[in-house]
């Protein structure tokens, strides 16, 4: 999604939160950071929500193609060299996105940017 | 109709109201304050709507008929703004003889990059509304560390004899030298007490009256420039203000201990 996009999604967002409560038109307007913010956590909540029902979900209906459509745009792999961690027996590996993977592969946490 | 009009009928009713008084118990330089107090505090009442009919400006046709001959235009041009840390704000001067604010249109280019007619209809230039609001609303569309907000309709707010305009950083107005913005204003109508000094000592002036001979933009100083019913509203309005100062009980009060001086 190019700049121009998020701002335009951000902006289609704002209306329709002034279209409900006309007061988020002057009075209380709604700041760049707080619209964001808003649409990083539906954006999380939506991935995390289709990802979990996936598997209730026939496959070769609609509703699963595309839910697979959506996920797909989301899949990413990557190699990770293993070797340095193990020979010097660090608990965790962090890959070039800045995910950290703890040795025993029950937690995952993000950094901030 | 004209201020020497307003007068006579002014005299006229008080004198009525008020025989007990000497004639003529207000001179009329007492008479014009009289009258700009009453024509300021009309105007106001007729614009707010803080009125006996709790009717706004064009808010029904009597309004509307009562105000329009004080509506004027203008085009005032954009000047620099100081605080330049501040990105999407924009300055105009005020008329000389704004009074009351209706409204206020600035320029949009189609393509602000090219001078090329729009081709759906031929227009280079657009023109979008702005809306006055609170200085404390407009905090919340000024560019700033967290915030480059979306402003679909420009906001405005008016300080010490300027309008600021808050524009989209991404979208903004055209606000070149040379362009202007559009105002739509009630003015400030011409006054009844005068600076008669500024006439020319050749022409026979007073606060309600000039000679035939006097030029035009003499004469359009004595012009009364609403229409007839409001002429008497502001009469009614003058009186009354004429007879609470002459009439008061205070004034009573205080004569009768004039004799406590002596």
């Amino acid at each position: 999604m190019t700049i121009e996009e998020t701002r335009h999604l951000g902006i289609e967002f704002e209306r329709r939160v002034q279209t409900m409560i006309p007061e988020k038109e002057f009075a209380e307007k709604l700041d760049t950071e707080t619209i964001y913010s808003y649409l990083n956590q539906y954006q999380d909540k939506y991935i995390h929500d289709i990802y979990r029902n996936l598997d209730a979900i026939p496959s070769g209906t609609k509703a699963s193609a595309h839910v697979e459509a959506v996920l797909q745009s989301m899949l990413t792999s990557v190699t990770l060299d293993v070797a340095s961690a193990r020979d010097n027996t660090e608990s965790a590996i962090e890959d070039p996105n800045g995910l950290t993977i703890i040795d025993t592969a029950r937690s995952i946490t993000f950094k901030l940017p | 109709m004209v201020h020497k009009d307003i007068y006579t009928k002014f005299m006229i009713e008080y004198d009525k109201f008020n025989p007990n008084k000497e004639y003529p118990s207000l001179t009329e330089y007492e008479v014009a304050t009289v009258l700009d107090k009453a024509y300021d505090a009309l105007i106001a009442q007729k614009v707010t709507g803080n009125n006996f009919r709790r009717i706004g400006l064009e808010d029904d046709v009597k309004s509307i008929s009562d105000i329009e001959p004080l509506i004027r235009h203008a085009d005032m041009p954009f000047v620099p703004y100081d605080h330049t840390n501040i990105l999407n704000v924009a300055k105009t001067n005020l008329p000389s003889d704004f009074g009351y604010f209706i409204s206020l249109y600035i320029g949009y280019n189609i393509d602000q990059n090219t001078s090329e007619l729009n081709p759906y209809d031929g227009r280079m230039k657009r023109i979008v509304p702005v809306k006055l609001i609170t200085h404390q609303m407009a905090e919340k569309f000024f560019t700033s560390a967290y915030n480059i907000p979306w402003v679909k309709t420009p906001i405005c707010y008016i300080e010490n004899g300027s309008t600021y305009i808050v524009y989209d950083l991404l979208n903004p107005p055209i606000i070149k030298d040379g362009t202007t913005a559009h105002y739509m204003y009630v003015h400030k109508p011409n006054t009844f007490v005068k600076d008669l000094g500024k006439y020319d000592d050749s022409y026979d002036v007073s606060y309600f009256d000039c000679s035939n001979s006097a030029p035009d933009y003499i004469k359009n100083d004595y012009e009364f420039e609403c229409d007839s019913t409001f002429a008497e509203e502001l009469i009614s309005l003058a009186i009354t203000f004429a007879l609470e100062t002459n009439e008061s009980p205070r004034l009573n009060a205080k004569l009768n201990t004039r004799g406590l001086e002596s």
